[in-house]
């Protein structure tokens, strides 16, 4: 598959998450649409620094290897990874705490009732 | 230099840890250490470099040796010094704020230490990627603590705090993929420059672009600001001053941090758009609230309307002005969410028109609350009148001039409206309750020192750095202060004969915090105007 068909297609998983987060009525949903929108940027990030016939960069002499895969977004994707999985543990333990207080997981329940 | 930067970041983190580790009141003491061993360490490295009359050079350097194409930069300016001793500043009253009550919750103590470890190390970074690590982090830590008193409010105000913002950064982060594929960095020293050269070029232009929506909803540009007054007005007051104080401010301290950034004048236009906007519907919306905790959130909107606007018009008193309103305004609304937290603390009472007569009920109180007031107001020779003038300075427009002068009489007009909880006889809600909680008036004394103090410090630094503003003041003040006497006058009669019977007359207008879905929209729409402008430009 050629770098800009795998680049279309977390493009096409960006928009899902970015639709699914927009419209959808249910807090679960809005977080896991969250996940889907990070891993789409993540594997959008590792693509952009693929090259066909390099080198891994974590092994072998750097002068020796010639062409390398270039390990910064490597290591910024983990990075971002570990936060995106905090952030969405995060949230998912207030949508509990929220299920307890309202008995209802809709932004719509939730918002209407006042205390 | 260096060793105030790793001071700064790790003892924080070192005494968190053995606060979590210890869970000892005598060990929870040591945060009153820490905070004496920072001052002491920020006083010694600054204040000499400042009376010798010497310009604070920034200073630059990558950790661990690496080279600046991958490592971590730090960076310390004037910029980061001054958002530094705000820190400083903020952590030493919410440790006296909170102690008579949490002095034995070593949790909170915990989180709240990280979180001055993650301020400090994001006010010294100078890597776009360090950045984003640092504001999330920082927004997960206070969506923990808006949700400390986790009731249904503020978990649900926390829970919207954390996905909108998680999205911010989302954007914010797509955008430094864009400028990290065209300049093949994270360190701003070698992003910036590419950024004013190629600034039209589509991939620098949608970073950039994203970068803006990203940082605007931490800022709170007005239509991104869903998330505010929710978050504000559920957490605890401590947290709502340090919310209201510094956290909002990261966006604006990340747009001022890259250089090259507010150069480009397609860049600047939007700020000053982007900024009148904000203060004067913020106002707006302020002006209508009945919560005294959501009039308080509604006006750093507003306020952070002038500083934006002030760094757009890019003049160089302009720009003084603007980073003087930056710390004025994290002075007094620290200061007035603090005094507002007291009163709700004890009354249980939130809607100002049921607290009247707060004179006769707490007199230091009252008049810690009534500096707040005056400062926020801008009364003439209070802090805020000088970075007002300052912001004001220049040729503008006459659509900037009209703005900000709407700005000041949008925050007159609320400022009446929750001055007057002061005078009268002592309403219900106030008479039935006792004082209980005199213990949290340390912390408020001392931000209220710290307003009256900020005025000489600052017009002395000011006149020392830009002597040409000493023939400028003068007449300034004197014509400021003519304006402001016509104009409370007028915001009085306004507010007596007009505002108050609208109010009454809708009073659940703006009241209703809208749903996830707009807040989406909204910022989708923000990006795409943002887009659309730089396309134009």
């Amino acid at each position: 598959m050629s770098l800009n068909i795998q680049l279309f297609m977390a493009l096409i998983i960006f928009l899902v998450g970015l639709f699914n987060m927009i419209r959808s009525k249910n807090l679960v949903k809005s977080i896991v649409s969250f996940s889907i929108l990070n891993t789409s940027v993540i594997i959008f990030f590792v693509l952009l620094s693929t090259q066909t016939g390099a080198a891994i960069p974590i092994y072998g002499d750097p002068l020796l290897l010639g062409k390398m895969v270039d390990p910064l977004s490597q290591a910024l994707m983990i990075t971002a990874i570990v936060i995106g999985a905090a952030s969405s543990s995060l949230a998912l333990m207030m949508s509990i705490k929220l299920f307890h207080y309202y008995g209802s997981l809709e932004w719509q329940d939730i918002y209407e009732r006042r205390d | 230099m260096t060793a105030l930067v790793y001071a700064m970041i790790f003892l924080p983190l070192l005494t968190g840890t053995a606060i979590y580790a210890f869970n000892r009141r005598a060990v929870n003491k040591m945060v009153f250490v820490l905070q004496a061993a920072l001052s002491l360490i920020m006083f010694a490295t600054v204040v000499p470099s400042i009376l010798q009359g010497k310009h604070i050079e920034p200073l630059t350097f990558v950790s661990g040796n690496w080279s600046k194409v991958v490592g971590v930069g730090f960076k310390i300016d004037a910029l980061s010094l001054i958002f530094l001793s705000m820190t400083l500043i903020a952590f030493w009253y919410i440790w006296l704020y909170i102690w008579p009550n949490r002095s034995r919750d070593h949790k909170f103590l915990f989180f709240l230490c990280v979180l001055q470890t993650a301020l400090n190390a994001l006010f010294t970074t100078n890597d776009l990627f360090a950045i984003f690590i640092l504001i999330e982090l920082v927004t997960i830590l206070a969506s923990i603590l808006i949700t400390y008193k986790k009731d249904a409010l503020s978990v649900r105000a926390g829970l919207f705090y954390l996905l909108y913002n998680s999205w911010a950064m989302l954007l914010y982060l797509i955008g430094i993929i864009c400028l990290y594929w065209f300049t093949g960095s994270m360190n701003i020293e070698l992003v910036a420059p590419a950024l004013s050269q190629y600034s039209t070029e589509p991939v620098v232009a949608f970073g950039i672009a994203a970068i803006f929506a990203g940082l605007g909803i931490k800022s709170a540009f007005f239509t991104l600001h869903l998330w505010l007054p929710q978050a504000h007005s559920a957490a605890p007051a401590s947290i709502s001053a340090i919310l209201s104080g510094l956290i909002v401010k990261m966006g604006i301290f990340v747009i001022l941090r890259i250089d090259g950034l507010i150069a480009i004048t397609a860049v600047q236009n939007l700020l000053i758009g982007v900024g009148l906007i904000s203060g004067i519907l913020g106002a707006t919306f302020a002006i209508f609230q009945s919560d005294m905790k959501r009039i308080l959130a509604f006006h750093t909107v507003s306020q952070l309307g002038i500083v934006v606007t002030g760094i757009g018009l890019y003049g160089n008193k302009n720009l003084m002005g603007a980073w003087m309103h930056l710390f004025n305004h994290f002075t007094f609304k620290s200061l007035l969410f603090l005094a507002v937290g007291l009163i709700i603390m004890e009354t249980g009472e939130r809607r100002v028109k049921y607290i009247r007569g707060l004179w006769h009920w707490h007199k230091p109180l009252s008049i810690c609350l009534g500096i707040g007031i005056v400062s926020i107001m801008g009364f003439p020779f209070s802090s805020a009148s000088f970075s007002k003038i300052l912001v004001k300075s220049g040729d503008l427009t006459q659509v900037v001039t009209f703005g900000l002068y709407a700005i000041n009489f949008g925050t007159l007009i609320s400022f009446i409206k929750l001055g007057s909880t002061l005078f009268g006889e002592p309403s219900k809600a106030l008479a039935n309750h006792k004082r209980t909680h005199n213990a949290c008036m340390p912390a408020i004394y001392f931000i209220t020192a710290i307003v009256l103090t900020t005025l000489p410090i600052e017009l002395w630094l000011s006149l020392k750095y830009m002597p040409s503003l000493q023939d400028y003041y003068l007449p300034k003040l004197v014509s400021d202060a003519a304006a402001f006497t016509l104009m409370l006058s007028i915001s009085m009669l306004a507010y007596h004969k007009v505002i108050k019977p609208l109010v009454n007359k809708f009073p659940h207008w703006g009241h209703k915090d809208p749903s996830f879905t707009h807040a989406m929209v909204s910022s989708l729409f923000f990006f795409w105007f943002v887009l659309e402008y730089f396309g134009r430009a």
